[in-house]
C-alpha cells in the first residue's frame, strides 16, 4: 500500500513541476508574450492588430501582475479544475481541451493496441529463429524505422497508399478508413520502439545461466525457453521503459495530426502557439503531462506489484546505495 | 527417437578423442585435444583440473551445452551404447533431465527470480513429460526436497530464489537434477561459489540423492580435497589433454604424470595419497617449518587495536549487525589473520580499520592513531602508512591505466619524488614483484590473474608502509599460483618488516602464513590465539569444522 | 542471503558466453571489423560536416534563384529536380543540411552539458535530497513531450531553428542527466576507484583518471543517438511551421511546402525527407558501432 501512496504523490509532484518548468519557460524567462505575438502573427499574417493598445492587452491577460500572483493564480486554478481562459477567443482552455483530447486518444490508444504485438513479433524473429537472415533483419528493421521522420512517413504513405494507390484517404478525421494510415505509421513507430527494447532484454534474459543452462538441462527447447523464461522476464525491463515510451509516441500523434488534417490536439497545439495563446499552451503542457504522469504510475504500480524481487528488498543494499563517492 | 537402453557395460559414459574448439575473435582456441575418458557405472568420478584445464568444457560438451563460439570438431560420446554425437538438437532433448542430469556451478544465476521454486521443481517433471499424475508429482517434489536435507519442504515451494541463501539453492538444484532419476548426473563445480562448510552439505545431498537412486555421478572441481574426499575415480586434465586417470587413491598416492604430482604438490596437504585435514597437515609440519614460533608479544604499541567495535547496517529493525564487539590486537611485524566465511564480518572489519567505513561504537586504533575520529585530512595522510590488497586481481586495477600508472600511483598522488625518482622506484617495485621491467607500459589485461595481484602488491608497497591489510589476496587465483604469491608476501614482509592484516576464508592459507588467528562468526569472534594454539587445540566447535576440512 | 560471496575464478575464463545448444543470438562482429567500420562511417560524417561548412561547393545553381521551370522531374541539369516556383531543389538540399547539422549539433551540446551536470550531481549522493529533486525535475520534463516543449518556448521567443534547437536539447537533456546518473553510481561500485582513494588520491583525480576514462563510453553513443534524434525533431518542427521560415532551405520546411503537390511532383517533399533519413541512419550507425567498442 505504501508503494502505491508513494507513487501517487510523486507522480503529483511531478505535475506540479511541469507546470513550474512551463511556467518558468513561458512567463518567467525575458521575453514580451504579447510582442512575440505580434511579432509572430505578423509573419504567419493572421489577423490584424495594428490598432492593439500593447499595454491594455497586457492587464488583461493578467501579465501585469506580479509574477507570483500568476503562478499562484495558476496553481490554485489548477487545483481547481480551471485552466483558465484562452486569450485569443475566451473560451475555457479546459473546454478547447475537452473537445481536441478525444480525437488523439483514440489515434493514440488504437496505434498502441497495433504496436505491442507487431512489436512483440518482431522482438520474437529477432532472437529466435534459427536463420540468421531473419534474425538480422528483424533486429535491424526497428532501428532503421526509428531513424526516420516520422512526419516523412506519413507523407509517404499518403503518397503511395493515397495518391498512387487510392486506397485510403489522405485526411480527415470523421471517417474510419481515415483512421487507417495515421495508425500504420504510428503503429509502425511503436512496434519499433517496443522492439528495439524487448530485444535487448530478450538479448540479456537469453544470457542468463537459467535461461541458457539450468532449464535446457531439464529438456526445454528453444522456443520453450524463450516464452517461458526469457520474455516473461524481459517484460520487466519492458514495461520500465513502457512508460517513457507513451510519451514519445504522444509527441507522433500530435505531428501526424497535423500531416493527416485530423482534428485533435495537434491542431489545437498548432494554433495556439502561432497566435502565442499562452494560457492554452499551458494548459496542453498539463494535460499532456498528466496523461504521462498517470501512465507511469500505473506502470511502476505494476511492475512492483508484480516483479517478485522487488516485494522484499533488503536493508543492506538500500545502506549500500549510499555510499559517497568523494573521500 | 529411440530411448537409452542400459547396456550392459562397466562404463556408462565414453568419451573417445574429443576435441572441442571456440573462436574467439579472429583466432581460435582448442578447449579440448582428443580427450578420452571412460566413467564407470555407479559411482563417482572426479574431473579435475586449474582454469583453462578445460574440465568445464568438456562437462558442457557432454549435455550438448557448449556456448555459440563453441565447436565439436571431432570424437565420439558414448551413452550407453550410442554415439549421441550423431543425434541432432532436436533428438537429444529428451536425453537432458531424464537420462543425463546437471548440476549448474553458480546458484545465484542459476534459478529463475521470478519463478517460485516449486514451480521451477514441478517444470523438470512437465519438460521430461513425466506419466505421473500432478498430486504424485508434489509428493516426489517434497520427498526429494527431503532427501537432500530440508526439514519442512512445503514451505519452501512458494518461496522465489532470492528468498534462499545460496546453499538452499544448490541443493533445490540438485535435487532437480535428480528429480527424473537420470543414470548420470554431471555436477559442475557445484561447491565453488560456495563457502566450505555449506558446500559439505550440498556435497552430502549429492551423495544421498545418487545411492538412493543408483546413479552415475561425475564432479567436476578444481579442489583436491574435495575430490579425494567425495570420489571414487578421478581424471585429471591439462590444457585440455588427459593427463592422468585412475583410482583416486592410487593417483594420489602415486602420481605418475609431473603435472599431477605439481598439482597434489602445491596445496602440500596430500600424503599417502590422502589429503590431510588442515589440522593434520599443520601438525605433521616439522616445527622448523612453521613460520609462527612464539607470538610476538603485543605490549609495546600493537600495529591495530580493536576494542567492543560495532556496526550496523541499515535500520534496528530491518539490518544487519555485521560487527557485534569485537576485540583484538596486531603486534607489529608480525601477521595477523581474520577467518571467516562469508557474511561473518570480516571484510566490514577491515573496511573499519581502512577507514572506509566508520563503526558505530568502540575503538579502533591504528598504528596508534584513533580512527574513528580523524578527519578527511587527517585519514589521508594515516593513508601513507596503511595500504591495501584487494581481492580480486581484475576489479582492483583501473584497465585503462598502465602498470607503471598503476604502482606509481600512490606515489603522484603523495607527491614523492620528482618524475625521475618515481619511474626508478616503479621499475625497483617491479622487481620485488618478480614481474619483468618491460611491463611497465603493458595494460592489466594483457597479465594474468596472478601477475596482476603482483602488480596490486607493488602498488601497496610503493608508498612504504607500514601496515598491509590483505582482503582474500589468493582466493582468486589458481592453487599453484596461490602458492607463489604467498611466498612473495612471505619475503616481503621480512625485509621490510611489515605488518599484515589478512582476511580469508581459507584456513590452510592462515596456517602457512600468520602468527595470530581469530576466527569471526556473524558478527563475533568465536576463538582467537596464537596459530599453533587454535590449530592444534581449538576450543571451538565452528574453528573445529573449518579445520576439518 | 550471504552464503555465497566467494569470488568467481579463472576457471570461468573458458566459457566466455554461455547459450544453449543451438544459437539463439549472433555472435557480435570481431572488434576489428567494427573499428574499421566505425572508421568509414566517420569519415563520412566528417565529409558531411564539409558539405554543411562549404555548400557551395558541390552545387551549381543557387539555392534561392528561380531559374528553372518549376516542377522539372530530376534530370542531368537539376539532379533533384525544382519545386514549385523553380528552384534547383539539390542545391536547396545542400544548404538546408548545414542548417539541420549545425542546429542538430547545438541541440545535442546543450542536452550534453545540462544533461551532464545535473547527472554528475544526482549520482555523486544517490537517494540524497539533491537526487531526489532533481529526478523530479527531470521526470517533469520528461512528462511534457520534446515537441511541445519545444513549441512553449518557441511561443515566447519567436521561431527559427536554432531557437528550437536549445528547446530540443533542454528536452533531450533528460535523457543525458539519466545515463549519465547511471554511469556515474556504476562508477563508484568500481574496485579500482577505491583502490584510487586508499593510494590517497584526491577527489579531482579520482574522477578524472579513474572514472571518466571507464565510463564516457556509453555516453559517447549516446551522443551519436541523440544528434540524430535532435535533427529529426527539429525537422519536425520546421514542417509544423515553427523552425526556419520560407524561403529557408530547411528540410522541414522543403517537405511541408512539398506536401500540397504531392500528386504531381513527388520530389519535392520526398526526398529532402529521404536526406534527413539518411544522415539520421548514419548517426545510429555509428551510436550502436561505439556502443561496444568502448
Amino acid at each position: 500500500m505504501s508503494v502505491v501512496a508513494t507513487r501517487l504523490a510523486h507522480a503529483v509532484a511531478v505535475v506540479f513541476a511541469a507546470y513550474s518548468v512551463s511556467f518558468f519557460l513561458l512567463f518567467v524567462l525575458p521575453g514580451d508574450a504579447v510582442l512575440a505575438r505580434i511579432g509572430t502573427t505578423d509573419t504567419i499574417g493572421q489577423a490584424d492588430i495594428s490598432d492593439l493598445n500593447l499595454d491594455a492587452l497586457r492587464t488583461e491577460v493578467g501579465l501585469n501582475d506580479s509574477l507570483w500572483r500568476q503562478y499562484f493564480d495558476g496553481i490554485t486554478g489548477l487545483l481547481h479544475g480551471d485552466l483558465g481562459r484562452s486569450l485569443v477567443n475566451d473560451r475555457p482552455v479546459t473546454e478547447l481541451l475537452g473537445e481536441a483530447l478525444p480525437n488523439t486518444l483514440a489515434l493514440a490508444g488504437l496505434s498502441l493496441v497495433v504496436s505491442v504485438p507487431l512489436g512483440l513479433l518482431i522482438a520474437v524473429l529477432a532472437v529466435n529463429p534459427r536463420s540468421r537472415a531473419i534474425r538480422s533483419l528483424a533486429s535491424l528493421a526497428p532501428s532503421a524505422y526509428v531513424s526516420l521522420p516520422v512526419f516523412w512517413i506519413g507523407i509517404l504513405f499518403i503518397y503511395v497508399f493515397s495518391i498512387t494507390l487510392g486506397w485510403f484517404p489522405s485526411g480527415g478525421s470523421q471517417s474510419a478508413s481515415a483512421l487507417v494510415l495515421p495508425t500504420a505509421v504510428l503503429g509502425l513507430l511503436g512496434a519499433a520502439q517496443f522492439a528495439q527494447v524487448l530485444i535487448s532484454g530478450l538479448r540479456t534474459e537469453i544470457g542468463t545461466t537459467y535461461a541458457a543452462v539450468t532449464a535446457p538441462a531439464k529438456g526445454a527447447g528453444r522456443f520453450y525457453t524463450l516464452v517461458r523464461h526469457c520474455l516473461r522476464n524481459a517484460a520487466f525491463p519492458f514495461l520500465a521503459v513502457f512508460g517513457l515510451r507513451v510519451g514519445m509516441l504522444l509527441g507522433g500523434t500530435v505531428v501526424i495530426e497535423v500531416v493527416f488534417s485530423r482534428s485533435g490536439i495537434g491542431r489545437l497545439m498548432v494554433d495556439s502557439v502561432k497566435s502565442v495563446d499562452l494560457t492554452v499552451v499551458l494548459g496542453l503542457v498539463v494535460v499532456l503531462a498528466l496523461v504521462f504522469v498517470v501512465i507511469n504510475a500505473l506502470v511502476d504500480i505494476g511492475y512492483a506489484l508484480l516483479d517478485p524481487r522487488l516485494r522484499r528488498q533488503s536493508a543492506v543494499e538500500g545502506a549500500a546505495q549510499n555510499q559517497e563517492i568523494s573521500s | 527417437m529411440t530411448e537409452p537402453e542400459q547396456s550392459g557395460s562397466p562404463d556408462i559414459l565414453t568419451v573417445s578423442d574429443l576435441s572441442v574448439t571456440y573462436r574467439r575473435e579472429d583466432q581460435i582456441d582448442t578447449a579440448l585435444d582428443e580427450v578420452s575418458i571412460s566413467i564407470p557405472r555407479g559411482e563417482v568420478t572426479a574431473i579435475i583440473g586449474e582454469s583453462g584445464s578445460g574440465k568445464s568444457t568438456l562437462a558442457h560438451a557432454i549435455v550438448r551445452l557448449l556456448p555459440i563460439n563453441g565447436t565439436v570438431t571431432g570424437g565420439v560420446i558414448d551413452f550407453e551404447g550410442e554415439d549421441v554425437l550423431l543425434r541432432s538438437d532436436k533428438a537429444f532433448r529428451p536425453l537432458r533431465g531424464r537420462h543425463i542430469g546437471f548440476v549448474p556451478q553458480d546458484p545465484i544465476a542459476s534459478l529463475n527470480p521470478t519463478k517460485t521454486i516449486g514451480a521451477q521443481l514441478r517444470e523438470a517433471f512437465k519438460l521430461a513429460q513425466s506419466p505421473l499424475p500432478p498430486a504424485a508429482v508434489e509428493e516426489q517434489i517434497l520427498q526429494d526436497l527431503r532427501e537432500v536435507g530440508f526439514d519442512r519442504p512445503e514451505t519452501l515451494l512458494r518461496r522465489y530464489p532470492h528468498e534462499l541463501s545460496g546453499g538452499m539453492r544448490q541443493r533445490v538444484l540438485v535435487a532437480s537434477a535428480f528429480s527424473q532419476r537420470p543414470a548420470l548426473v554431471i555436477a559442475d563445480e557445484p561447491t565453488s561459489a560456495l563457502d566450505v562448510l555449506v558446500g559439505q552439505d550440498v556435497l552430502r545431498s549429492i551423495h544421498q540423492a545418487r545411492t538412493r537412486h543408483h546413479s552415475t555421478v561425475v564432479l567436476i572441481t578444481h579442489d583436491l580435497a574435495l575430490a579425494s574426499r567425495n570420489a571414487d575415480h578421478v581424471i585429471v586434465l591439462e590444457r585440455g589433454r588427459v593427463v592422468e586417470a585412475g583410482c583416486v587413491s592410487e593417483v594420489f598416492a602415486q602420481p605418475r604424470h609431473r603435472y599431477t604430482r605439481a598439482l597434489l604438490a602445491s596445496s602440500a596437504r596430500v600424503v599417502d595419497g590422502r589429503v590431510l585435514t588442515i589440522a593434520e597437515a599443520y601438525a605433521r609440519r616439522a616445527p622448523g617449518d612453521v613460520t609462527s614460533g612464539a607470538v610476538p608479544s603485543a605490549a609495546l604499541d600493537p600495529a591495530i587495536r580493536l576494542a567492543g567495535v560495532r556496526k550496523r547496517f541499515g535500520t534496528a529493525r530491518h539490518g544487519t549487525q555485521a560487527v557485534d564487539g569485537i576485540s583484538l590486537e596486531v603486534p607489529r611485524g608480525s601477521t595477523f589473520a581474520l577467518v571467516g566465511e562469508s557474511g561473518s564480518g570480516k571484510t566490514t572489519t577491515s573496511r573499519i580499520i581502512l577507514g572506509l567505513e566508520r563503526a558505530d561504537a568502540g575503538e579502533v586504533s591504528v598504528l596508534g592513531r584513533d580512527v574513528t575520529s580523524l578527519r578527511r585530512r587527517d585519514l589521508r595522510d594515516l593513508r601513507r602508512r596503511v595500504q591495501v590488497v584487494y581481492q580480486s586481481p581484475f576489479e582492483s586495477l583501473n584497465p585503462r591505466l598502465s602498470l607503471g600508472g598503476i604502482i606509481g600511483e600512490p606515489l603522484e598522488a603523495f607527491g614523492v619524488g620528482d618524475r625521475t625518482a618515481r619511474r626508478r622506484r616503479v621499475a625497483d617495485l617491479l622487481d620485488l614483484v618478480q614481474l619483468p621491467a618491460a611491463y611497465v607500459d603493458r595494460r592489466p589485461r594483457e597479465l594474468s590473474g596472478g601477475q596482476r595481484q603482483r602488480v596490486a602488491i607493488a602498488r601497496a608497497l610503493a608508498i612504504e608502509p607500514e601496515l598491509v591489510v590483505l582482503d582474500e589476496p589468493v582466493s582468486a587465483l589458481d592453487a599453484t599460483i596461490q602458492a607463489q604469491v604467498l611466498d612473495l608476501l612471505g619475503d616481503i614482509q621480512r625485509e621490510f618488516g611489515l605488518t599484515y592484516f589478512l582476511v580469508t576464508h581459507d584456513l590452510a592459507v592462515v596456517a602457512d602464513v600468520a602468527q595470530s588467528v581469530a576466527v569471526m562468526r556473524h558478527g563475533r569472534l568465536v576463538e582467537s590465539g596464537g596459530v599453533a594454539d587454535v590449530v592444534l587445540q581449538p576450543e571451538d566447535d565452528y574453528t573445529r569444522a573449518l579445520l576439518a576440512v | 542471503m550471504t552464503d555465497t560471496l566467494l569470488p568467481p575464478r579463472l576457471l570461468d575464463a573458458e566459457l566466455p558466453d554461455i547459450a544453449t545448444g543451438a544459437p539463439l543470438d549472433e555472435p557480435r562482429p570481431r572488434p576489428r571489423r567494427r573499428l574499421k567500420e566505425l572508421h568509414v562511417h566517420l569519415t563520412l560524417f566528417a565529409a558531411l560536416i564539409f558539405i554543411g561548412l562549404f555548400p557551395s561547393l558541390i552545387t551549381r545553381h543557387d539555392p534561392f534563384d528561380l531559374d528553372g521551370r518549376p516542377f522539372t522531374s530530376p534530370n542531368g541539369t537539376y539532379w533533384f529536380g525544382t519545386d514549385e516556383i523553380g528552384r534547383d531543389l539539390f542545391s536547396r538540399v545542400v544548404h538546408g543540411l548545414q542548417i539541420s547539422l549545425f542546429s542538430g549539433a547545438l541541440a545535442v551540446v546543450v542536452a550534453l552539458v545540462l544533461g551532464s551536470i545535473v547527472g554528475i550531481l544526482s549520482g555523486l549522493r544517490p537517494g540524497g535530497w539533491l537526487d531526489r529533486i532533481l529526478g523530479i525535475g527531470t521526470e517533469a520534463v520528461m512528462a511534457v513531450p520534446s515537441v511541445l516543449l519545444a513549441l512553449a518556448v518557441i511561443t515566447t521567443y519567436g521561431r527559427g531553428a536554432y531557437v528550437a534547437a536549445i528547446a530540443i536539447g533542454i528536452g533531450e537533456a533528460t535523457g543525458f542527466a539519466r545515463l549519465v546518473r547511471g554511469v556515474v553510481i556504476q562508477a563508484g561500485t568500481f574496485t579500482f576507484v577505491e583502490a584510487a582513494r586508499t593510494c590517497g588520491a584526491k577527489p579531482w583525480r579520482i574522477v578524472t583518471r579513474h572514472i571518466v576514462p571507464n565510463a564516457y563510453g556509453p555516453v559517447l553513443a549516446y551522443t551519436a543517438l541523440n544528434f540524430g534524434l535532435a535533427m529529426l525533431a527539429i525537422g519536425s518542427l520546421s514542417y509544423l511551421g515553427f523552425g526556419e521560415a520560407p524561403p529557408s532551405p530547411e528540410w522541414g520546411v522543403l517537405i511541408s511546402g512539398g506536401q500540397k503537390y504531392l500528386a504531381h511532383a513527388w520530389w519535392v517533399a520526398i526526398i529532402p525527407g529521404v536526406a534527413l533519413t539518411a544522415v539520421v541512419v548514419l548517426l545510429n550507425r555509428i551510436a550502436y558501432l561505439l556502443q561496444e567498442d568502448h
